[in-house]
């Protein structure tokens, strides 16, 4: 009965915290309440997932970037300032992480999406009305993927963000931390970037 | 801007409704664009299509026992306000460190220059010297030729040139230093030019008359003419140790825009300053 009686507090406590803004979540996470650090997690995991994924590409690997960027903002809450959102300082800190595991590991990931690349695709990707398009769109998104995945990670953080995750600019800057006509400029360089690259692909195959 | 530009705004959809039909209008004109337009199009189609990702499988429970399990914590801010404490010091300490290292390696011991044009280089503000001679490096002259004089260091010195304008009584006196004395003077000021008021030489060189003798003599009991003999050879013959005699040409460097010279010695070719 007593534990009964500790988890519906432990709910009621959990259910008011998920009323509290960003901010104040992040106040009581500072002073050590690992409950509103939970509800923040609860919140944002699906934007650093999604963030994290369309970089590597690599279910496992994406989880394994979301632990370490919330692993890292519980150790750095302290370097949280309130007149940012708090999404756009997740975003900050996966995107980061990204470039540190470009830098390190580009090699392996390419050589495991290699050879995992043709395995899925046929599963989640067209319609079974008309196979000859579902072939041309396959064939497409393949090289587009290995196209984004080939792009320097600057660029590829540009073409998740705005073009598949759809992020306004002004969210892009925030989390680059230039102005609205520096992330527009960005963007278009690793569109450019992008065109250049799929072209020579499809034209091969 | 750019049409390139201006298209991939096109395609992914990043202008407004009215520049979009302008566009639009103008892609009708144009096939190549149309056809770009139209590839840029299906790309950015493509694109959105992968925001279907896998679903995440990264609970909760995952989180807290990667951090709480290991037993991190959010690290404290510390004291933020040290910084703008400590780093203003630390400046101002490598400043000083520059300072001192530079004043120590900077400024060197200028070498002897002596000749005619010595006072022309150094002391432009007095009037035009023509004559000059070499007295011998001890105070006595000094003394005898002005008590009321102050010479720093006289007694100390190797070598001093003394210019004496005949007309206006005016003389200007070069003073080398031993090399102690020297390098404390080199804080201060590379070579002393003081100048000061003699005696006319109507009214007698600067020696007294011994009693019972008819010429004058020094204080040494010499003749006026073995004095001057006697400082002739001890200034000239055997100039210190550590001076070095230049002849000065009248060429200028054109690096430093200082005159250039020749070492007596070893025909070396130096630059006055330089």
């Amino acid at each position: 009965m007593i534990r009964g009686l500790t988890m519906s507090l432990k709910a009621a406590t959990t259910a008011r915290l998920d009323l509290d803004s960003d901010e104040s979540l992040v106040k009581r996470a500072r002073e050590g309440d690992f409950d509103a650090f939970e509800v923040l997690f609860d919140r944002h995991r699906l934007l650093v997932y999604r963030f994290a994924y369309q970089m590597v590409n690599k279910r496992d690997d994406a989880e394994d970037m979301v632990q370490e960027a919330f692993v890292r903002a519980y150790q750095n809450l302290h370097r949280y300032r309130d007149e940012a959102k708090f999404t756009t300082w997740l975003l900050r800190i996966v995107s980061n992480l990204c470039t540190d595991q470009a830098r390190m590991g580009q090699r392996r990931n390419n050589l495991e999406q290699k050879e995992a690349k043709g395995a899925l695709d046929w599963m989640t990707t067209g319609s079974f009305e008309n196979p000859i398009d579902n072939l041309e769109q396959d064939r497409r998104r393949v090289a587009l993927r290995k196209a984004i995945m080939a792009l320097p990670e600057h660029h590829r953080q540009m073409i998740v963000m705005r073009d598949i995750e759809e992020r306004e600019y002004s969210d892009i800057a925030e989390v680059l931390g230039c102005t609205i006509g520096g992330a527009k400029l960005r963007v278009l360089r690793a569109r450019r970037a992008l065109r250049d690259r799929i072209a020579p692909l499809l034209g091969d195959e | 801007m750019r049409k390139e530009d201006k298209l991939f705004e096109y395609a992914f959809g990043d202008l407004d409704a009215h520049e979009a039909q302008v566009f639009e209008a103008g892609l009708l004109r144009d096939e190549v664009t149309a056809e770009e337009a139209k590839f840029l199009q299906t790309l950015k189609g493509d694109l959105a299509s992968f925001r279907e990702i896998p679903e995440m499988q990264y609970s909760k429970e995952r989180l807290r026992h990667a951090i709480l399990g290991q037993g991190l914590k959010p690290t404290r801010p510390g004291f933020p306000w040290l910084n703008w404490v400590l780093a203003p010091g630390a400046a101002a300490c490598v400043l000083a460190l520059g300072y001192v290292l530079m004043n120590g390696t900077t400024r060197k011991d200028p070498s002897y220059i002596g000749g005619p044009n010595v006072a022309d280089n150094t002391f432009k503000g007095g009037p035009k010297l023509p004559e000059q001679k070499l007295t011998p490096p001890t105070p006595n002259v000094a003394t005898n030729t002005d008590s009321s004089d102050t010479f720093p260091d006289v007694a100390d010195t190797h070598w001093a040139s003394e210019k004496v304008d005949a007309h206006t009584g005016r003389s200007a006196v070069i003073v080398r230093s031993s090399s102690k004395t020297r390098a404390k003077r080199n804080r201060e000021a590379s070579i002393y030019v003081a100048s000061r008021t003699i005696e006319a030489p109507a009214k007698g060189p600067a020696f007294d008359a011994a009693p019972g003798l008819s010429s004058p003599v020094d204080i040494r009991g010499m003749s006026l003419e073995a004095s001057v003999a006697k400082v002739a050879a001890d200034a000239i013959v055997q100039p210190a140790s550590d001076s070095t005699m230049i002849m000065i040409d009248k060429d200028v460097d054109s690096g430093v825009g200082a005159p250039t010279a020749i070492e007596v010695n070893d025909t070396k070719n130096v630059v006055i300053g330089g």
